[in-house]
Parts: C-alpha cells; sequence; structure tokens
C-alpha cells in the first residue's frame, strides 16, 4: 500500500485512475481546481469517496506542499486541455500546464527522498504530425501543412523531399516533436519538465503519451475538448457533428480502462523509469467513421457535416506504435472501439450536453477555422 | 514608430530602449518599474495573471520587441517558467485582439545546448537544457503559434558584452584587462566562443524593423559568424585598451564547450554583417574609457 496524490484527480481519466489506485489498496490524496469548464460548477461527480480531497490549483506553492506530506507517488493529471481554447487562452494554459508542474516539481525536489515514482499525463499532440512514409524517399517527417496547401483543400500529407502522398505509418517515440498548439507545447513542456528533473534528482518518472482517450466521465459539459464527447454532445442534441476538413483524417482512439491500464503498470514496473511511452491501441480510424459510429449507437439518423475547413494547428493523422509500452509497461490494449463505443454512449445518454456552437464561435472569431 | 519593449531594465532591453528612442522611435517600456531609457513606461507585471487583460486595454504597437527573460545562472525552476514561458504566453495572448505588425524575440544560442557540430545553423536541434535554453527554446515555441496574427523574428543572441553588462565572459576579461591584472584562460585558451558587441545586436534589431524577414515566423542565429577562440578574444581586448595584462593560457578544463554559430542567414535574410573582432574591441574599449 502506498500513500498517492493524483493531481487533477476528480477530472476524467484522474478519477478512473483514482479508482483503480483504491482498488488496489493504495491511499489516496486528490488536489483538484474542479475548474468550472469541467465540472460545471458542481462537486466532484466522480470522485471515489475513500479518497482524501483537496481543492485547489496546482499553481499554489503552498497547497501543493501541503498536498505532498506523507505522499511516495505522485500521478500528475491536472491540465487545461483545450487544443483550440490554448490558441486564444494563452495564458492560461501556460500558467496551469507549465507554471503548475514547475511549482509540483519544485515541491517534489524539495522531498525527494520521499517521492519514489511520478507518473505525468503527456499527450501525443506533442508530435504534431505522426509519421509517415513515402513510396519514393523511405520514412518521412513532415512538420504542419503549408497555409496554401490548406487553402486549396488539399488534406493529405506531401512528402517534403519530393513532393508525392505521403502515407501514414505508426508513430514511435522517437519522432521529433513539432508541437502545434499552445495545449501541445505545454504538454511537451510538462514531460520534459518531469522527465528532465526526474532524471537530475533520480526520481523515476514515467511521462505516457495518451493517443485520443474515450470512455464515461469525458466531460460533455466541456465543449472544447474530446472530439467522442463533442459529437456525441451534438448528436444527443439533434446536430449533425461539424467535421474538419474532408473527414478522413484518422486518429487512434484508445479507452480509458487502457490508460489507467498504463498507468497502473508505470507504478508496478521500474523498467519504463525515465522514458516517454505511447499509450494507443495502434489501430487509426477516420473522425468520419467514428461520428458514424457514434450516430448509429445513438440510433440517430444523423450525418456528420463535412466543413472542409481546417483548424489551425490541426494534423491529418497520427496513430501509436505501442512497441515500447509493450516491451517496457507489459501494456496490450484490452478495449477494442466495438466495445468501448457502446459503453461510451451509455454514459453520455445520462448526461446533459453542452452546445459546442460557442466553441466553434469562438475559434471562427480568433480566425482560427478557416 | 510605436515600438514597445520589454525586459527594458535588462542589459540588452536597456540599450535597446535608449538606441530606439535616439533613432526618433516612440518607446513605450512595459515593466514593472519604471524604464528611463524608454519613452514612456507601462507599470505591468507580464508574469502576472491579468497581463493580458492589461495589455488589450493599450494602444497597439506597430512592434514589440520581448526582450523580457530571466537570464540563465542561478534560480529556480519555477522563476525560468514563469519569466520565460509564462510572460510569453500572457504577451501574445494580450497581443491576440490587436497584434502588432512584428515581434521580435531576443532569444538565445543556448537552446542548441551542446551541438554535435559547429557551426550550427538555425535547422540544428534546438531543444535546450533546463532550465534556461529550454524555457527560451518553449518561448519561441510559443510565438510561433501567433505568426497568423504578426511576423515573428526570432533572434538567436550569443554572449553580449557591452558597457555595464555584467554578465558575458568578455565583460570579465574586460574587468581583468582594464586592472591590468594577468589574464588565465582555461583549456589553453583554446575554447571556441561565440560574443557579440550589443552594438551589433541593435544593428540586427534596426535592420528586422526596416527590411523584416520574408517569411512570417523566421528564427536567426546573431554571432561573430567566425571560429573565435577564448585567445584571441583575451587579445583583442587588451590591445583595444592598451592594457598591460599578461595572458595565461593553463591547461585546466572547463565546462564550457566549443560553440560558434552559422550566421548566414541572418547575413543573407537582415543584412547582418557584425564587426570584426578588432573594430568591435575598440568600440567596446571606447565605452569602458
Amino acid at each position: 500500500m502506498k500513500n498517492i496524490l493524483v493531481t487533477g484527480g476528480a477530472g476524467f481519466i484522474g478519477s478512473h485512475i483514482v479508482d483503480a489506485l483504491i482498488d488496489r489498496g493504495h491511499r489516496v490524496r486528490v488536489l483538484d481546481a474542479l475548474v468550472e469548464q469541467v465540472h460545471g460548477g458542481a462537486g466532484p461527480q466522480h470522485l471515489n469517496p475513500k479518497a482524501e480531497f483537496l481543492q485547489g490549483d496546482v499553481c499554489d506553492a503552498d497547497l501543493v506542499n501541503h498536498a505532498l506530506e506523507g505522499i511516495e507517488v505522485v500521478y500528475h493529471k491536472a491540465a487545461e486541455v483545450g487544443v483550440g481554447q490554448s490558441m486564444y487562452e494563452i495564458g492560461r494554459y501556460i500558467r496551469a500546464n507549465d507554471f503548475g508542474t514547475a511549482v509540483l516539481l519544485e515541491a517534489i525536489v524539495k522531498r525527494r527522498p520521499q517521492i519514489k515514482k511520478l507518473v505525468v499525463a503527456s499527450s501525443m499532440s506533442i508530435y504534431g504530425e505522426g509519421a509517415y512514409a513515402c513510396d519514393k524517399c523511405g520514412p518521412v517527417q513532415p512538420k504542419l501543412r503549408p497555409l496554401s496547401q490548406l487553402l486549396d483543400r488539399d488534406w493529405e500529407i506531401n512528402c517534403p523531399q519530393c513532393g508525392a502522398k505521403a502515407k501514414p505509418v505508426p508513430t514511435n517515440e522517437d519522432k521529433p516533436l513539432f508541437p502545434s498548439s499552445v495545449y501541445a507545447i505545454s504538454k511537451q513542456d510538462q514531460e520534459q519538465f518531469c522527465l528532465v528533473v526526474g532524471r537530475a534528482y533520480n526520481i523515476p518518472v514515467v511521462a505516457l503519451r495518451y493517443f485520443n482517450v474515450y470512455g464515461p466521465r469525458q466531460a460533455l459539459s466541456n465543449p472544447y475538448t474530446g472530439v467522442c464527447a463533442i459529437f456525441s454532445g451534438r448528436l444527443l442534441n439533434g446536430e449533425s457533428p461539424m467535421i474538419f476538413e474532408d473527414g478522413e483524417q484518422t486518429r487512434d482512439f484508445v479507452h480509458v480502462s487502457d490508460i489507467v491500464q498504463a498507468n497502473m503498470l508505470a507504478l508496478e514496473t521500474d523498467k519504463a523509469d525515465y522514458e516517454a511511452v505511447n499509450i494507443g491501441t495502434g489501430s487509426p480510424i477516420s473522425v468520419s467513421d467514428i461520428s458514424l459510429m457514434l450516430a448509429q449507437g445513438l440510433h440517430k439518423d444523423i450525418k456528420p457535416q463535412i466543413t472542409a475547413k481546417y483548424r489551425e494547428g490541426d494534423i491529418r493523422h497520427c496513430v501509436a506504435d505501442i512497441s515500447r509500452a509493450r516491451k517496457l509497461l507489459g501494456y496490450e490494449p484490452k478495449v477494442k472501439l466495438a466495445d468501448g463505443i457502446p459503453e461510451l454512449l451509455d454514459w453520455v445518454r445520462q448526461q446533459q450536453a453542452e452546445n459546442t456552437t460557442q466553441a466553434t464561435a469562438e475559434l471562427e472569431q480568433h480566425q482560427l477555422v478557416r | 514608430m510605436n515600438i514597445w519593449i520589454t525586459g527594458c531594465n535588462g542589459f540588452v532591453g536597456t540599450r535597446l530602449a535608449q538606441h530606439l528612442v535616439a533613432n526618433q522611435h516612440d518607446v513605450t517600456a512595459l515593466s514593472p518599474q519604471d524604464c528611463t531609457a524608454a519613452s514612456q513606461t507601462v507599470t505591468i507585471d507580464l508574469t502576472a495573471q491579468d497581463a493580458p487583460r492589461v495589455i488589450e486595454r493599450l494602444a497597439a504597437p506597430e512592434v514589440v520587441v520581448h526582450a523580457y527573460s530571466k537570464e540563465p545562472g542561478p534560480g529556480e525552476l519555477i522563476d525560468f517558467v514563469d519569466a520565460n514561458v509564462h510572460a510569453t504566453s500572457n504577451l501574445i495572448e494580450g497581443l491576440t485582439q490587436q497584434p502588432p505588425r512584428m515581434i521580435i524575440y531576443t532569444s538565445t544560442l543556448s537552446v542548441y545546448g551542446r551541438p554535435s557540430l559547429i557551426p550550427v545553423d538555425e535547422a540544428g536541434p534546438a531543444g535546450g537544457t533546463l532550465p534556461y535554453g529550454a524555457t527560451k527554446r518553449w518561448a519561441e515555441q510559443l510565438l510561433e503559434t501567433f505568426q497568423r496574427y504578426a511576423r515573428i523574428v526570432v533572434l538567436r543572441l550569443p554572449s553580449i558584452y557591452g558597457a555595464n553588462q555584467q554578465e558575458s565572459f568578455v565583460d570579465n576579461l574586460a574587468r581583468a584587462a582594464q586592472r591590468d591584472e594577468p589574464i588565465e584562460l582555461l583549456a589553453r585558451g583554446e575554447l571556441v566562443r561565440d560574443a557579440l558587441h550589443i552594438s551589433d545586436v541593435l544593428r540586427a534589431v534596426d535592420n528586422c524593423i526596416s527590411q523584416p524577414p520574408a517569411e512570417t515566423f523566421t528564427i536567426l542565429n546573431l554571432g561573430c559568424g567566425k571560429r573565435t577562440t577564448t585567445m584571441e578574444y583575451a587579445r583583442a581586448l587588451v590591445d583595444a585598451l592598451g592594457s598591460k595584462s599578461d595572458i595565461t593560457p593553463v591547461d585546466r578544463v572547463t565546462s564550457d564547450f566549443d560553440f560558434y554559430a552559422d550566421i548566414s542567414a541572418a547575413r543573407q535574410q537582415i543584412a547582418f554583417a557584425p564587426m570584426s573582432l578588432a573594430d568591435s574591441m575598440k568600440v567596446y574599449a571606447d565605452e569602458l574609457r
């Protein structure tokens, strides 16, 4: 039994991790600010009653220091998570994700003999575009598509060397990072902070790069994040999911229980210490197909609206290469989309979905959708 | 031209403000303290949560020179994040509604860390080491996301020397040389370093304003442009000052490493032409007299 702090432990992913830790007999303390955008001004709805709860901001050094009293393991899950919103609420994202992590790390370093492990939530967004291969040139690692290409509505990635269309391939952890939103930059910073400080002070750190996480407790009240939640919310309200580009962009959707699995393994083994590890499924699915699966599951005859617009900083394809997770953590994704989506939809049906029109309007107002 | 400067109380910021005011620009310092070098000061703590709202209420500038930074050296991680990353995020958020034509950011060659090959060009891997190099790189990345609003020019500066600068290795040499004290150069004086007199930086900023690079986001290395050893810096400085200091190379090693930057992009895109070492040291010696 360990004493464990979970920052952001009242949130979507954090609360599932808290449950799993308590099930395994650990004593858990949660530090969570209960941000209104996520929690809708309500209390911590998913917080395990066996967890000790501290409400507050991870940027509050005194509170963080207090939260670390007696703690041996830290799961750092607190973060602002809206990619589009990060592009105009820039200071807020950097404060929460960069500054907040720095505050936490300084407090951890001061107590370093006591802290035996730090597991930090990173994100596939830090890669920017995923990895690709060109028939002629071999592996390529393109940066974002140029504006002129997007204005021509030419969506697929061109090989940076020969200009031919490149095919997406699984992205491994050695791919150079090209974060393309303020959110992605802040997640990159968080991960590097934790790994560098961990190495410097011999505090084992594992950074888990989550791909597109979905599952129950995903906040439908937050219109700024989570494509499954956003699409489900619109479908519940009788509206078409709005899809940018042509809908053929692919992502790697991973069920929250597999994210929990990876987090538990990161605690149980030391093989992934000081490493960044992809946590996904390795299976791509197009955004259009996800939309259709959600509509079908909700018995809604609503087709997605393909906008043929693009969103600033969006990538075309990114799917995880999970070889490292398999090798170091013994991780194996267990939930297939066909099983995970119905479970998500059971959750969605119990929820009041927020209207996401405002979030899209904000993006358009800031000329982030064109 | 209406120009804002952040970091106006630091060495580079102060000299920039003085220079731009002398060149008839209307220079507003964004600073927690009064900046006498600027035309006026807007009192603001760029790291404060309300900084974007304060910036939004100001009349938009044409150009922002963002020189606010926590300089390399000892310090808490949190302070580097606050000054180098959080302040930058607040600045660009505050400028979103009324962006300037251009932001010039004074970054650092430290973003390259310890490169495997020199001279290093802008395509070289830039991750930097925590806390200073990495947090400056992260600020560059934040500014890159702002290129849809304003042209961004990142100037990666080497060690900068000049009168009243305390931090650079050339200034340390100058203090000894002015007192005719012996100068010991570690690693036999063979260490390759990159340093510029502040006046070269001022000219680079002038050139960015008058003939900005074509791209909306441009990173440019500034530096002396030549493989120059600490022995060469020391000799040029001693000569320029007419100092009687003896220069002694010693075998003792240092954690510093050979470094200089490829400045061909700056030469091409903003007509950057640094002074020769001898000329640079003459200018510096005149300042010190």
